[in-house]
């Protein structure tokens, strides 16, 4: 992977030199890592991407745990799953981008709009996941547990969650990609900082450079963010377990 | 609930008239009808059937995992209404908790009946040995061969030290040497603890080699079609499989199963 890079930024460099192209939009890498350079010195750059974690971080905590914890229920009490279940499956197929224009209207500039968004986004990949791992459980485990004594509460924290967690983290999985998605778009609508806003603000003044700096900050968050979980996922001890029933995804 | 000790007997099942349909789609299938049969206390009886005749059907109906669409089951005097750790149940395969270590699920009966720490571990530990997978109690069930799976769903199932022990075809996935050598281990263990056991099988070498008494079940919806009394000796080794009893057993077992299998082709020809 990172060769494939090398040699990307290696041709992209070379073909600059040479000429090949209008240099002004397109700056090579060595003007971008100047770039980042210079917003490291200023600390423009720490600042920016620190204000952007805590916003995805707190909306992606709040949003994981929500989408758990109404996804249990969905997935096991038939009544709420017809009611309140079938009402997320409405809102979920609003894509979440839309959103930004009116959450900025009901929550303001500040941090209260990011955290939102990036919940209203995070939680439905986690919600549908948890439901859907927690309703194909293998009954046969259910039926082990309550042969052994395991009643309600017991019941799903010791069988129906663990069986779903490798359904969860890979919804969490997918949400982390959704919450830089959300995020960017709402700090770019308006915010005072982070690297969404950044990116937009460089814009207003054509610094190009700056722009390029900061899309690949993104990518390299977005990147270690999902390594994370492509790492947390291949720890579980059960999540390859008894192929074709389901405990994949 | 009465635990029995390892040395009490267990208590009886009976069943009377029990039929249990399910929905497959749109039809309704009648996987059991008009069932009777009872097991006495301390009694080790083998449901011995062809394949889909409805025999898991009927434990789980004893575990109490599905409701009789008519009929009753009883475990000693009291109707069966659903689970209960007092009827330890081995399934087939793959039915450990894979989240678990050996000892978590060893435990995990003993936990849910509120145990402390040390008294879970004690009992698990005892158990772990008595299966013998001393020096395994760290690995997660992934980690084991099928019969080694097999091993812990038996101590697990032993561990709520229940009356009744329900087994469901749990070596059928084996291959024959530890399919023989799991039968020595639970004719081993059972013979010193007296529980009430119904087992499912339909291999008829198994089912001879473990049980006091077979019925011997009909093709599909489930009825006792003949009951075969086993009178071999106990405590019996693979040895007994050559003597004349066994062969004269055998012989009156596969005559039966033959009987059901063919009718059940010339019904499927139709």
């Amino acid at each position: 992977m990172l060769l494939a890079l090398f040699v990307f930024l290696l041709v992209w460099q070379v073909a600059y030199a040479a000429g090949l192209y209008q240099t002004v939009i397109v700056p090579p890498p060595t003007a971008i890592l100047a770039a980042v350079g210079e917003m490291y010195a200023s600390g423009e750059l720490v600042r920016d991407i620190l204000a952007s974690l805590q916003r995805a971080a707190v909306g992606f905590l709040t949003g994981s745990c929500a989408g758990v914890l109404i996804g249990v229920f969905t997935g096991r009490v038939r009544l709420i799953d017809a009611t309140l279940g079938q009402l997320i499956r409405l809102f979920r197929s609003i894509p979440s981008i839309a959103l930004v224009p009116v959450a900025i209207v009901w929550f303001g500039l500040g941090e209260t709009s990011k955290y939102v968004l990036v919940f209203w986004g995070v939680f439905f990949p986690v919600w549908i996941n948890t439901h859907l791992g927690i309703t194909q459980v293998d009954r046969t485990y259910i039926w082990a547990a309550q042969s052994l004594g395991a009643r309600r509460a017991a019941l799903i924290w010791e069988v129906v969650l663990p069986c779903a967690v490798p359904f969860i983290v890979a919804g969490m999985r997918t949400a982390t990609a959704i919450a830089f998605v959300v995020l960017v778009a709402a700090e770019m609508a308006g915010a005072f900082g982070g690297v969404g806003y950044r990116i937009y603000a460089s814009h207003l003044v054509f610094r190009v450079d700056k722009m390029m700096a900061d899309i690949f900050v993104l990518g390299l968050l977005g990147g270690m963010a999902d390594l994370l979980f492509a790492a947390v996922i291949s720890a579980i001890p059960w999540h390859q377990e008894r192929g074709g029933n389901g405990s994949q995804y | 609930m009465a635990h029995n000790t390892e040395t009490g007997a267990g208590q009886g099942i009976r069943c009377r008239e029990l039929t249990v349909e399910y929905r497959s789609g749109k039809k309704t299938v009648v996987a059991v009808q008009g069932l009777n049969f009872d097991v006495q206390p301390g009694e080790f009886v083998c449901f011995l059937g062809t394949s889909g005749c409805g025999k898991s059907t009927i434990l789980n109906a004893i575990a109490g995992f599905v409701r009789p669409s008519a009929g009753e089951v009883y475990c000693g005097s009291d109707p069966i209404t659903g689970p209960s750790p007092n009827r330890g149940i081995v399934f087939q395969q793959h039915s450990l908790f894979p989240w678990k270590t050996v000892m978590g699920n060893v435990e995990f009966g003993p936990k849910m009946k509120g145990l402390g720490k040390a008294a879970r571990r004690s009992i698990a530990e005892r158990l772990v040995k008595l299966v013998g997978l001393s020096g395994f109690e760290t690995l997660f069930p992934r980690e084991l061969s099928g019969g080694m799976q097999q091993r812990v769903g038996l101590a697990r199932a032993l561990a709520n030290e229940p009356s009744v022990i329900l087994m469901d075809e749990p070596f059928g996935s084996l291959d024959a040497q530890t399919r023989t050598l799991m039968q020595e281990l639970l004719v081993g263990i059972l013979e010193k603890t007296k529980k009430t056991v119904v087992f499912v099988t339909h291999d008829v070498d198994e089912a001879i080699f473990l049980a006091d008494r077979i019925l011997v079940l009909t093709a599909r919806p489930a009825r006792v079609k003949e009951e075969v009394i086993v009178r071999l000796a106990r405590p019996r080794s693979y040895d007994i499989v050559t003597t004349d009893d066994y062969v004269k057993t055998k012989r009156t077992v596969l005559r039966l199963i033959r009987e059901e299998t063919s009718r059940e082709m010339a019904g499927a020809r139709q």
